[in-house]
């Protein structure tokens, strides 16, 4: 694995025809073949440590899957909170995985998942590092449903989410993980990239239309199955309801003035090819709380749909 | 409650006789309807309520869904409804959007507009297919064309929470007995009623918390398991309370579970809901 300096000049590389750089965004992505070389991964770069427990309610249940998540300044908001993007992100890993061991030998990917940031949306405590709770709720032939409790350090709720996965029988079985979890910490990868903000990090950019924000499908986004991370599509349709709503189209806030507190991620298909493009559409407003709709297609791959999601958004 | 007789709830007939409108299956496949709520069954604003509106959605995609899995059945799985402000609306029209048609599962996303043709909602709802076992009758399925929702029933005398029986204990929990009135295709709680019944418990648990009435503005439920004893009980709590003074919203939680079924769990919902 080789290393990297941060960059000291503006990007100057970014994918498709009318993109522009993500606001604020000085990590451009080095060509796909450098990213293999890297070996990144968003698992190892929200460094969340996984840990089984036996669910007292439920001794011989599935087990609860608890992880911690610190609070690394490359996640953090403009208001020092873990971003609703990297949040997404580290649930659709821990709720996934949390569905996923129980219903081993088959294994799942996600169908939903809906989020929602506990009001307000910088609580005293949001900051810090978080826990991150899964309890499987239901197992059934076909599907999966979780539920994720995200709590800061001092025990206030943060976000809770419910993550729904439909179950499949890998042909090779499902992967090879080290159960069961315990919590080892493990050396945080030196690799400057992991100290990227996440939007960089998936490699965001503007797209022509403002209401429009894309990605090139690069080989540390896809899972064990070469698709696209659910995570990954949550960073987008985050970034792309923000981005929806601020000025000069939207309200007359900017970017980082605004922050998706609830999130609902129907995933239709998988991503396969890209680069995929989501775009919003701002349909109305209770207060100060303005429901954005979010449609990411895979342009690679027809211009199919991979995702609807329907998100609320607000100014810090 | 007190405004009904018990024979009404335990009535055979299915609550949603009582919703007033209509459904088209057009010969391109496409399904649109359009609900005209009595004033009964209104907010006291004048608008429509989320369980009025996930109802709809529910029995247009619902039919929608059916419709493009005959032979198969399908059961509502997940259900999402976010509501957009209206102004008295005299009408709702509803067009389904079928998203996705997996083997297992199909996704609908229901477009709800109000008699100015202004957007009033969005739902996305999540329905598993549940393969014809042989030999069995193949559901019915209504023919292309128009056809009335209320099937000639009299006009409803209440709001549709109470007519289904859907009773507020006190701020955040709620219940309704499982009756025939209130039962799907499988003999269990039905999707849309058990919408209702988690809606009611919402706006009771944040009009708590907020001090002023509220309203449910987007709500997800996951459907679990089946009710099929009851009664059904909904316990909402506001998460992160007690909420600051001037909060202008709630996050709710909730859980339904059979109280007749050793309180089996058969949902988990959350919720925003607002001041009206």
């Amino acid at each position: 694995m080789s290393d990297e300096t941060p960059p000291t000049s503006s990007p100057t590389r970014w994918e498709g025809e009318g993109a522009r750089p993500w606001p604020g965004a000085s990590w451009p992505l080095p060509p796909v073949e450098e990213v293999e070389a890297l070996g990144l991964s968003l698992p190892l770069y929200l460094h969340a440590l996984l840990e089984e427990r036996t669910d007292p309610d439920d001794p011989t249940g599935p087990p609860v899957l608890v992880a911690q998540l610190p609070a690394m300044d490359h996640l953090l908001d403009a208001d020092g909170t873990i971003s609703t993007g990297a949040l997404v992100a580290a649930i659709d890993v821990v709720g996934g995985i949390g569905n996923g061991i129980g219903v081993v030998p088959d294994w799942v990917v996600t169908t939903n998942l809906t989020f929602r940031r506990v009001a307000p949306p910088t609580a005293p405590g949001a900051d810090g590092a978080l826990t991150l709770t899964s309890h499987l709720l239901r197992r059934g032939k076909t599907s999966a449903v979780g539920s994720t409790s995200v709590c800061a350090a001092d025990g206030t709720l943060v976000a809770t989410a419910t993550v729904t996965s439909a179950v499949l029988t890998p042909e090779h079985g499902p992967p090879s993980l080290p159960r069961p979890f315990r919590p080892t910490p493990y050396p945080h990868p030196t690799l400057a990239r992991y100290q990227a903000p996440l939007d960089a990090f998936v490699g965001l950019t503007a797209g022509p239309r403002h209401d429009e924000v894309r990605l090139q499908v690069l080989p540390h986004l896809r899972n064990p199955w070469n698709i696209v991370q659910g995570g990954v599509s949550a960073v987008l349709a985050d970034a792309a309801a923000r981005q929806t709503l601020a000025h000069p189209t939207g309200i007359d806030a900017e970017l980082d003035e605004l922050v998706v507190t609830d999130l609902v991620l129907h995933y239709l298909s998988p991503g396969r090819v890209g680069p995929l493009v989501a775009r919003g559409e701002h349909l109305g407003s209770w207060g100060d709380d303005h429901v954005v709709r979010v449609v990411l297609r895979d342009q690679g791959a027809g211009d199919r749909t991979i995702l609807l999601a329907i998100a609320t958004v607000r100014r810090r | 409650m007190s405004e009904l007789e018990l024979a009404d709830v335990t009535s055979a007939v299915p609550v949603q006789y009582e919703l007033d409108g209509d459904l088209t299956f057009a010969e391109d496949g496409t399904t649109s309807g359009r609900l005209r709520p009595a004033d009964v069954q209104r907010t006291p604003t004048g608008d429509v309520g989320m369980g009025m509106v996930a109802n709809f959605a529910d029995l247009l995609a619902g039919w929608a869904s059916l419709r493009a899995s005959v032979p198969d059945r399908v059961a509502t799985a997940d259900m999402t409804v976010c509501l957009l402000p209206t102004t008295h609306p005299r009408h709702l029209d509803g067009e389904v959007a079928v998203v996705r048609r997996g083997r297992r599962t199909l996704v609908s996303e229901v477009t709800i507009r109000d008699d100015r043709g202004l957007l009033a909602g969005i739902a996305t709802l999540t329905f598993a297919v549940l393969p014809q076992p042989p030999g069995a009758t193949p559901p019915s399925v209504m023919d292309t064309g128009r056809h009335h929702l209320t099937r000639g029933q009299s006009p409803p005398i209440v709001s549709f929470a109470a007519s289904s029986g859907i009773v507020v204990d006190g701020p955040g929990s709620a219940h309704v007995p499982i009756t025939p009135r209130v039962h799907n295709a499988l003999s269990a709680l039905n999707g849309g009623v058990t919408a209702s019944l988690v809606d009611e418990a919402v706006a009771a648990a944040a009009s708590d918390a907020l001090g002023r009435p509220c309203v449910t503005t987007d709500l997800h439920i996951a459907y679990l398991s089946l009710g099929r004893v009851g009664p059904a009980r909904a316990r909402a709590h506001v998460l992160g309370g007690p909420l600051p003074h001037g909060t202008d919203r709630a996050t709710v939680e909730v859980v339904v579970v059979d109280e007749g079924a050793d309180d089996r769990l058969m949902t988990r919902a959350t919720a925003l809901a607002v001041p009206v």
